[in-house]
Order: structure tokens, then sequence, then C-alpha cells
């Protein structure tokens, strides 16, 4: 009952300088929303592209000369087999294709024809010569459907036609959004690719566990080859989001500087009214652990409506209204970008951190600049003011 | 009391609205890795994809794990970033003005 | 009969480890009966206000002791010296010392929130607080809309809130006319002949020369120079 009515006496307290109060307010929400919405969108991304990438190929294995990517011999199909621990080696054909018409960047891919059909694919998969599956930004740049003809054009600069016999749904954007799928060989044949390489090769373990051993052993055998795990793949993702992340809170700096150069005022030192006003009321019988929870609150009040407030905005923003401001600085552009539609992956601990470093900073400068009038006999109180 | 009651209930209302929108998130996300997951995993493995399809301007950032050495976010994490990953505004997009309708004739 | 309040050989230095330390009240010993009007006399810089201050337990004497109804208070921990202030003494102070900012009936509930009532106990005893000093009809104004008399009547309204056994009372006519001198002195007699207790700091002829006033200590420099009857 104490703790109400003091709490009601500090809400009294913050409206008599509803100005004042309102600004820190908004201020304060609008600093929580942004940095909220840095983390939900960047953990939602992370959390999506880790695990959808999880199910590709535990290692990569790629061939560089002079420091650059090259094409790989697939005979070191061979000598990869042998070595303990290694499940399966499959030869991978994929590689880029610049459309003038668009402007785009297209990702032709290979795949064996073997693999059964995809959920995620309206029609079927390409089985023969002069098929195809496209992404649904490919099909929308050159406005095209299933069983309509995409006409590429290849090494030899001769016009190829491929019929479109699927199409990926929307869902799968973030994976197809560019991509054209068809059979390894007729792709040889386009990009003019022998059959004695390949763009890289995929391998499997039989011990996930033992990906780095194995990876290891690899560039012992291929001197001049580049082992990639699945792990740092999705580091590699980690890191663009948190970089992309940072360098956001980076732009955002200014306005956090602001506010903590207001939370300093506050910090520094009472007023002299503020430290009348405490005067009078240890006078009138409060002790310095109600004046102290008076301030408390006061903060406390302030701060936790604004954390609130903040992340419920930013948790609206981000998940409900696709991050219309901030996604699209967070993930950046291209021509075939695909929609933003994070599925909502919330890190309880970074909000649990958030709200520490946010909330506990604030109730501090109320209080603590409180404190020395708090323990102070009334009467010294009052002669000071 | 009125402002405290006020007050006390407009963070009850918050704290249950963002109960009820985290029990959305965990509701979707979990519809999600059950069902959405599944089907694009396979659609990974059976691509063998390494790659999100979202920065394909520049040679490698379809790819960014498997670019050259050299490249941001490899072995040198201190490196500048490359556009248009580590690009901040979007670019007026290419508006082309021809298009292609290609229609088989009927075999005769 | 047990004095209500008592002072033995008590002193008070203000800042006593500095340049400019300032003994204010140097080994004062009174008692103040229960029932009694007293009044402490002396010009400016006497020790009056100091020595409200040590008996109403709003400081803590330097050396000396000071003793509220048969229990030593001057070495009590801070809360309990708080709930002995709040629960004995109503305090109206020179400058009246009211919060601008809040209503009247909001400055008269201030001493009430620590205490364990609920909101509607809390608002019958400002009620009848205000009714006592005559202002039920101004509780929603603001103090600073309010005369002089009138915000004199709201801090009196405020120490009487708590139901207190001792009314201390710092120059309280100091800002007021004749006339309004006179019903405050009228409205002391009446509280006294309710039963409370009080301690009147003037140095004003109109205060100690009342009939309400039962004795008159007499300070100068900090020091009791004398003390008799009114």
């Amino acid at each position: 009952m104490r703790y109400l009515k003091i709490l009601e006496y500090a809400l009294a307290s913050l409206l008599r300088r509803p100005g004042k109060t309102c600004a820190i307010l908004v201020v304060y929400t609008l600093m929580i929303v942004v940095l909220a919405s840095v983390l939900f969108l960047t953990q939602a991304l992370k959390t999506e592209a880790t695990a959808m990438l999880a199910g590709g190929p535990q290692l990569v294995v790629q061939k560089t000369m002079a420091g650059r990517h090259e094409l790989i011999p697939v005979a070191e199909v061979e000598r990869l087999v042998d070595i303990p621990g290694v499940k399966e080696v499959k030869p991978r054909v994929w590689g880029y294709y610049y459309d003038a018409l668009t402007g785009t960047n297209y990702t032709l891919q290979g795949f064996d024809t073997s693999a059964s059909e995809l959920s995620l694919l309206d029609g079927r998969l390409p089985r023969e010569e002069g098929e195809c599956a496209i992404g649904a930004g490919v099909a929308g740049s050159r406005l095209i459907h299933l069983q309509d003809d995409l006409i590429l054009i290849d090494y030899d600069n001769i016009g190829r036609i491929f019929t479109v016999t699927g199409v990926f749904v929307s869902k799968a954007d973030v994976l197809t959004q560019d991509l054209v799928v068809m059979p390894e060989g007729p792709l040889r044949q386009f990009f003019g690719m022998p059959e004695s390489l390949a763009t890289d090769l995929a391998v499997e373990v039989y011990n996930p566990n033992e990906v780095d051993t194995i990876a290891n052993k690899i560039k012992r055998a291929l001197p001049d080859s580049r082992p990639i795990t699945q792990s740092e793949l999705l580091r590699t993702y980690h890191a663009v989001f948190d970089w992309r992340g940072g360098m956001m809170l980076a732009l955002f700096s200014s306005a956090l500087m602001a506010f903590c150069i207001l939370a300093w005022d506050k910090a520094t030192g009472l007023s002299a009214g503020e430290r009348r006003e405490i005067g009078i009321l240890k006078a009138v019988g409060w002790d310095t652990g109600d004046v102290l929870l008076l301030k408390l609150w006061e903060g406390l009040a302030l701060s936790l409506l604004a954390f609130l407030s903040g992340c419920l905005i930013a948790f609206l923003l981000v998940f409900w209204w696709g991050a219309p401001l901030l996604g699209g600085i967070l993930r950046g552009w291209s021509v075939l970008f695909p929609a933003l539609r994070p599925t909502p992956f919330i890190d309880f601990y970074q909000l649990g951190t958030l709200a520490f470093l946010t909330i506990v900073p604030y109730v501090a400068s109320t209080v603590i600049p409180a404190w020395r009038a708090a323990v102070t006999d009334p009467d010294e109180v009052m002669r000071a003011s | 009391m009125i402002r405290s009651r006020t007050y006390l209930c407009l963070i009850i209302l918050l704290l249950a609205a963002l109960a009820g929108l985290t029990g959305w998130a965990q509701k979707t996300s979990a519809a999600f890795l059950a069902d959405g997951l599944p089907a694009r995993r396979q659609l990974v493995s059976v691509l063998s994809l390494t790659d999100l399809a979202l920065w394909t301007e520049a040679r490698y950032t379809r790819h960014p794990s498997m670019a050259d050495l050299f490249s941001p976010f490899q072995d040198h994490p201190a490196a500048f970033d490359h556009f248009p990953a580590g690009s901040l505004m979007t670019p007026v997009g290419p508006r082309p003005t021809t298009t292609l309708h290609i229609r088989r004739l009927a075999q005769p | 009969m047990n004095p209500l309040i008592c002072t033995e050989e008590v002193c008070k230095t203000y800042h006593p480890r500095k340049a400019d330390a300032t003994q204010a009240v140097a080994g004062i010993t009174m008692q103040v009966a229960c029932g009694e009007a007293v009044v402490l006399k002396g010009p400016s810089g006497s020790g009056k206000t100091s020595l409200l201050s040590l008996v109403g337990c709003m400081t803590r004497p330097t050396s000396g002791r000071v003793i509220v109804a048969g229990e030593e208070v001057s070495r009590l921990p801070e809360r309990f010296l708080t709930l002995v202030r709040r629960r004995t003494f109503g305090f109206v102070f020179q400058q009246y010392h009211l919060i601008p900012e809040l209503s009247v009936r909001d400055n008269v509930m201030l001493p009430l929130y620590p205490e364990r009532l609920s909101a509607n106990e809390m608002g019958q005893r400002v009620a009848a607080a205000l009714a006592e000093v005559e202002l039920a009809g101004l509780a929603r104004r603001r103090v600073t809309e309010l005369s002089g008399g009138e915000q004199q009547r709201v801090a009196i309204a405020r120490a009487l809130v708590n139901e207190p056994r001792v009314l201390i009372a710092d120059e309280p006519t100091a800002h007021l006319d004749s006339r309004l001198s006179t019903a405050l002195l009228e409205r002391f007699a009446a509280l006294k002949q309710a039963g409370l207790t009080l301690v009147i700091a003037t140095h004003d002829p109109q205060v100690y020369t009342h009939p309400l006033v039962d004795r008159i200590i007499e300070l100068h420099d900090g020091r009791l120079c004398k003390e008799g009857g009114a």
C-alpha cells in the first residue's frame, strides 16, 4: 500500500512537469524502438539464415589459383573420397549470368535430376535439356510464367531457349529469388564448361563433429584448395548482419549521445527546488527510504513505460509491417532483392540486456543525485535550500 | 490513487500485449521450424545451395561465404565492406523499356 | 509529573569540522510538560529555530540528550527518529515550506503517505484537518493562489493531519498582520484546549504576552538566560 501511495506521488510529481516528462518519454521510447528493432531484425535474419543453410553441404572445396577461385577438376573427387570420414563427394556446377535486358544477375544452378520434387516449387523440376525452373524474381523481371520460354545467351553468344517447368514460390524468395535451375549436363553446355571440371565440390562427412579435421586433411591432400565448412559459411552471415546492425547503431549514436547527455544532466545534481522538496518531505515525516523509493518510482515509471512501449512498437514494426524504414538500411539492396518477411525469432537474453542497459542507468541517474539530500537531516536540507 | 492505478493498468496492458505478441512469435517460429523449415532445407539440400539470394549485384556477394580470401567477411574481418552488402541506400532501380514476349509457333 | 519533552545539556554545532563551524545551541536544559504552551523568546540568531529542530527531532544534537515521552531520541536510528517525528510532532515553519505546485489538499496529505492508511482514511484525515482550519472550501486550489494567512492555515493543517501530540511553530506571526496574528493565536488557544502541547519560537510580543502562553524560555547566543511564567 505504501508503495502504491508513493507511486501516486511520483506520478503526480512527473505530471507537474508535463512538457519535460513527455519529451523524455518520447525520446526514450524512440531510442528503445530503434535499438529493439535492430536487435529483433538482426536476430531474426541470423536465425533464419542459419536454420535454412544448415541443410546445405557440410563442406565445400574450392580450387584457388593466383588467389582467386578457379574451376576444380572432377578427378579430385577420387582423392577426396579416399579420405577417412568422407561419406560422399559431389561436383557442383553453378555460375552467374548477367542479364543485360533487365540489368540483373542470375545464379544458374545445376542439380542432380534424380532428386525428388520440391514442395516450394510450382510446377516441376526440369529433367530434360531445354527446361529450367526459375525463382520468382527472375520470373518477375522477365515477365514470364510457367510454360513460358526463357532465352539466355550462352558462352558462344548463342541464344538458348529454356522452357520454364517450375517457378519457385515467393515463400522461398530469400533462397531462390535469382535462381535459374537446370540439369547439370545442359548447364555445362551453356557455360562451355568441360566435363572434367566443376565449379566446386560438395563434401558430406559421416560425423559432423569431424568436419574441421577433414577440412584440414583435404587442405593437406589438395594444397591449392580452399575447404569451406558450413560453420564458416554461417559465420559469414552472422558477421554480415551483425556488421550491418552495428552500422545502424553507429548512425544512431548521435541520438543515443543526446540521451546520455540528458541523463548525465539529471545525474549531476538536484535543482534547488527538488532539494527543497526532499527537505520538506523529510520534515513532514518521510524517512530516507521513502524519499529514495519516490525517486526510484519516478525513474522506473518513465523508463519502464518507455521500454515496454518501445519494444511493442519495435515488434510491430519489424514483424508485422516488415521493418519499413529499418529494413532497407539493415539489409542492403540488389536489383532482385527478395521481400523481407522475417520470422519472429526473439532472443530474450538480448532483450534483457537491453532492458538492463537502458532502465538501470536512467533509474540510477534519478536516484543517485537524490541520495545525498535524502540522507541529510531535514533541518540542514531546508537551511541549504 | 487514480494515477497509480491507471499507470499500473497501462503497464499490465503493455505486458499483456507483449506477452501476446511473444506467444504469437513463439507459435509462428515453431510453425516455421515445423513446416516451413523442412521444405527450405530440402530445397537447399537438393539444389546444394550455400547462400541466400540477398546481394546479387557483385561478383561474389551472391555467395559471400564462397568469396575470395581477400574479400570482406572472410579472413580479414576488419576489411571495409564492399557494395552492395554494405550500402545504405537503394539506388534507383533499372526500368527496362524493352520487353520480350516469346510465343512458340504451333508445330505443323 | 514526567515532562513530555526534555533536553539535557543539549548542544548543536553546524559544520563542526569546517572553518565556518557555528555553535547554535550551547548546553540548554529545559522541559515541556504535556498540554503546556511554551514560548522560546529571543532575538534573531539566539538559537530558537535550532532548539526547535532539536526538540522536534529534525536534527540530532552534537552533544547532550533529547528525551520525548520518556524515551531518549537523540541516538535513535534514522528510521525510528522519523517515526517519532511524524507521530509526535507537527511543524509549522516560518516560511511555511509548502510545495507550490501542489494543491491545498495534496500539501496537507504529504505527512500521511508513509503511514499505513488507505486512500479513504487519508481523505478523511485531510478533510478533518482542513475543517479544523476552516479551509475545506479551498481544498483543490493551488497554494500559490492563496493569501499569506491562508497559506499559514494550510501549514497548520498539514502539521495537524497526523494527529500529533506537540505542535511546533517557528515565528508563526512573522508574515501576518495583527488581525491575522490574533486569529492565529485564538486557533492555537483552541488547540491547546483540546490537549495539544505547543512550543512556539518567536520574538513577537503579541505572541509571548498572549494568555495561552504558560511559560517563556529566553535564549541569547544559543544559551538559556531566563525561564519563567508568562
